[in-house]
């Protein structure tokens, strides 16, 4: 095989395919008609195509079909036409499509549960610090009761005792309400409200300690000290309810 | 090309197109006499490519399916046999691709089958026919040692005789590329059946 040879071999199979510029195939027609070898490989190039061509095409073992009706290309029919390697795209794309949603969905979702906790928190602490300063206050009560008793006649313990009662029960009213107020909407308002109470509270209470410690001191309490004492204790109750 | 044989039903393209916008109102009766009118090229290029006679008309009936689903984005302007050599061949090459790896390729020892001396004096005995089906068992195998992109070239330009430009269209890859395809299918083919035994045969019985 001359060494030109192999350049010719491309020619060669473009030559079968008519596939050659009109330069070329002159001067490929001029080597064949000279070259024992390419003419050996083109008459093997021929054999191919010869068989190939006698190739007939088989009857189809069946008819085929397509049902009636209307159907919808889906997204997987779609999918199983494209080439392999638009498949993979399509593949990852559809992943990386899942993934964003639902890290989307999650973010959101997290957030508006994040709020929602942090309102019922913020609730549920006002709720229990109204509750054990309600609770404590009461005690502080009862307790400077208590402790001034011996000193007050049955009667008067007995006006002093329903006075805290109806005091208590006002007080406790009122919290409900303060707590239904905090629940609702208008938070600022409710918070704004308990502060008011609780200073009130506060006042009253250092009242009532006061007034208890000059009676403490007071061996012999009269009457219409208690009296007055009384009438103070649930006006300033009437103030603090108000 | 020798000997230009149409493979392809003949080129009625005005009367595709009269089905082919009937099917895509709907008409499914329309649908299924493109599907009579083109299942035997359909099925060949799949038996050819894929090598199976089950599983070729198994990929007719998808490709069919397919095509009636997806009829409604056809274009007007297009030649129904360019978009439904697309689907098969498109459909072929993703069914080899799948297959578990080494299938695709036959079970080959490498001895050389295109040296018939040993079953030609056996099936060559004024048998057309079974000499007949030693070709094309031949061929098959020669087919098998391309590329499923090689087969694909192979397939439009020789068996179904379409020109290049049509070709590129089809597998909407630019002609060089083609070319080169088909330049190597070639050079294995004639490395399979090129060396005239069996065309000697031929000529003997």
């Amino acid at each position: 095989m001359k060494p030109e040879c192999s350049e010719y071999k491309k020619v060669l199979a473009k030559s079968l395919a008519e596939d050659l510029a009109p330069g070329e195939r002159q001067s490929f027609e001029e080597h064949l008609a000279a070259c024992p070898d390419c003419q050996a490989e083109r008459a093997s190039y021929l054999r191919t195509l010869e068989l190939m061509q006698s190739v007939e095409d088989k009857p189809v073992p069946r008819h085929f079909f397509v049902p009636a009706g209307n159907p919808r290309l889906n997204p997987w029919d779609l999918f199983r036409m494209l080439q392999p390697h638009w498949q993979v795209l399509a593949a990852a794309a559809a992943c990386l499509f899942i993934i964003v949603s639902i890290g989307w969905a999650t973010s959101l979702r997290r957030s508006e549960n994040d709020v929602a906790a942090l309102k019922k928190d913020i609730l549920k602490s006002m709720e229990e610090k109204n509750r054990a300063d309600r609770t404590a206050w009461l005690r502080e009560v009862r307790a400077e009761i208590e402790r001034s008793r011996t000193d007050l006649t049955q009667e008067q313990q007995a006006r002093l005792s329903a006075a805290i009662a109806r005091l208590d029960s006002k007080f406790a009213g009122q919290l409900r309400k303060g707590e239904a107020l905090a629940k609702s909407d208008n938070e600022l308002m409710a918070a704004a409200l308990y502060q008011v109470v609780v200073r009130q509270r506060a006042q009253d209470l250092n009242y009532v300690n006061l007034r208890f410690n000059s009676m403490a001191a007071n061996s012999a309490v009269k009457d219409q000290q208690v009296d007055v004492m009384l009438a103070t204790l649930l006006q300033a109750a009437e103030l603090s309810v108000k | 090309m020798t000997g230009e044989k149409m493979r392809n039903p003949i080129g009625d393209h005005d009367q595709d197109r009269l089905w082919v916008s009937a099917s895509q109102k709907g008409d499914a009766a329309a649908f299924n006499r493109l599907v009579l009118k083109w299942e035997k090229t359909v099925y060949n290029v799949a038996l050819r490519m894929l090598k199976n006679p089950e599983e070729a008309a198994e990929a007719t009936q998808e490709v069919f399916l397919l095509a009636f689903r997806s009829i409604g984005r056809f274009r007007k302007d297009a030649k129904f046999s360019s978009w439904i050599y697309k689907i098969v061949i498109n459909y072929c090459i993703t069914c080899i691709k799948s297959r578990p790896r080494g299938v695709h390729l036959p079970l080959d020892d490498g001895s050389d089958t295109t040296n018939p001396i040993g079953f030609l004096q056996v099936a060559g005995t004024q048998n057309g026919d079974l000499l007949r089906s030693e070709t094309q068992m031949l061929i098959s195998t020669a087919l098998a040692r391309l590329l499923p992109e090689q087969q694909a070239v192979i397939e439009l330009k020789f068996f179904q005789d379409l020109t290049f430009e049509e070709i590129a269209g089809i597998l909407d890859i630019p002609l060089s590329t083609i070319k080169s395809r088909l330049y190597a299918g070639l050079e294995v083919l004639k490395a399979r059946l090129g060396n005239g035994y069996l065309a000697g045969w031929r000529e003997l019985s």
